[in-house]
């Protein structure tokens, strides 16, 4: 995910993140919606399942790529100022790494309470 | 009829103004390019603009017409609202009244090598294309570089230095798309990179202003195509 020389990749890992969190999405609310009465035993249940855990794991994977790549366009088109750029860029960065980490730790706890 | 035109003179002027002028008896039919050139030769021999053919081939007189950016050559009158509100095309530095300096268009043009690259030797009859391979070439070669496209699109706005254009992509796709040219490689891999190709967001300001109807998103698009092709 670096910042120079990623162009295609960037748009294609963009495109490629947005129909799988479309899917993710979609199936996240068809089962909400059809699931009588939601609760936490339910809840985790459905969270502790590997399929919906790994799935889990690559939405939160794909979200902080897709966030990732959003960001950074944004920054360069609208903010001129190198150093400004520069050090927006680095911000976000942190910010992306340090809620993955903390998204990791709830879905690792998720995996070992069941 | 109104006319609003963007004025400015470095030599006398220290902030560019906005000066209205009033045309009697216009023709129906009269283009853009004919009203100014009568304001000129009428009221006021100092304004300046840049034209030549008056037919839309040249490309000379892009200008920003009601808030659009188009040629005034192929511009009717008729179809403008009152008053005829006139600026430069937006982005590039003023020289003097509509007149910009396209200097960094220009370069940016350069930048994807818009001419044929043959690596095989040349053959002593010219390099022949079937007329399937020379349809490809329809839409992209009748750019006339006026820089309507590239000076509506923020991008270029934006980062006019390290976006190359709608213009010069436009271009650049125009020498991929052909049968004779050899440096597919080296056309690709100097578009990489987040700035060059890729701060083109396909909104699309470009196709809507062409004055040739010609469609630079779909020549960008086509552009990603092919590189997504020979990643894989």
């Amino acid at each position: 995910m670096s910042y120079q020389a990623k162009g295609l990749q960037a748009w294609f890992l963009q495109r490629v993140s947005a129909v799988f969190m479309a899917c993710y999405i979609i199936f996240f609310i068809w089962f909400f919606l059809n699931t009588e009465q939601m609760t936490y035993p339910i809840w985790l249940n459905w969270f502790s399942h590997p399929l919906m855990n790994i799935a889990t794991g690559l939405f939160l994977v794909q979200l902080v790529i897709h966030a990732w790549v959003g960001m950074r366009d944004i920054v360069l088109d609208y903010i001129p100022n190198d150093a400004v750029r520069l050090i927006t860029l680095t911000c976000i960065g942190f910010f992306l790494i340090a809620s993955s980490l903390e998204m990791i730790r709830i879905l690792f706890s998720l995996s070992f309470n069941v | 009829m109104r006319f609003t035109l963007y004025r400015f003179n470095p030599e006398t002027d220290s902030e560019p103004y906005m000066k209205d002028y009033e045309l009697l008896n216009i023709e129906p039919g009269t283009m853009l390019r004919d009203a100014l050139l009568r304001i000129k030769n009428e009221q006021d021999e100092s304004l300046s603009f840049r034209h030549s053919c008056g037919e839309g081939v040249c490309g000379s007189d892009g200008m920003n017409i009601n808030g659009k950016n188009g040629l005034a050559c192929v511009t009717s009158v008729d179809s403008l609202k009152e008053p005829v509100t006139i600026r430069p095309l937006p982005g590039m530095p003023v020289i003097r009244d509509l007149i910009i300096d396209m200097t960094q268009f220009f370069t940016q043009y350069h930048v994807v090598k818009p001419w044929l690259i043959v690596k095989d030797p040349i053959p002593d009859v010219e390099l022949k294309q079937t007329p399937e391979q020379r349809d490809k070439l329809d839409g992209l070669y009748e750019c006339i570089l006026c820089g309507c496209c590239s000076m509506s699109c923020p991008s270029f706005w934006w980062n006019p230095d390290k976006f190359l254009g709608p213009a010069a992509l436009l271009q650049s796709w125009r020498f991929l798309a052909d049968s004779r040219d050899q440096a597919t490689e080296e056309r690709l891999e100097a578009l990489e990179g987040p700035y060059k190709l890729f701060r083109c967001h396909s909104i699309m300001n470009c196709v809507d202003v062409c004055p040739k109807q010609l469609n630079p998103t779909k020549a960008i698009g086509n552009i990603k195509k092919l590189m997504l092709k020979n990643m894989v």
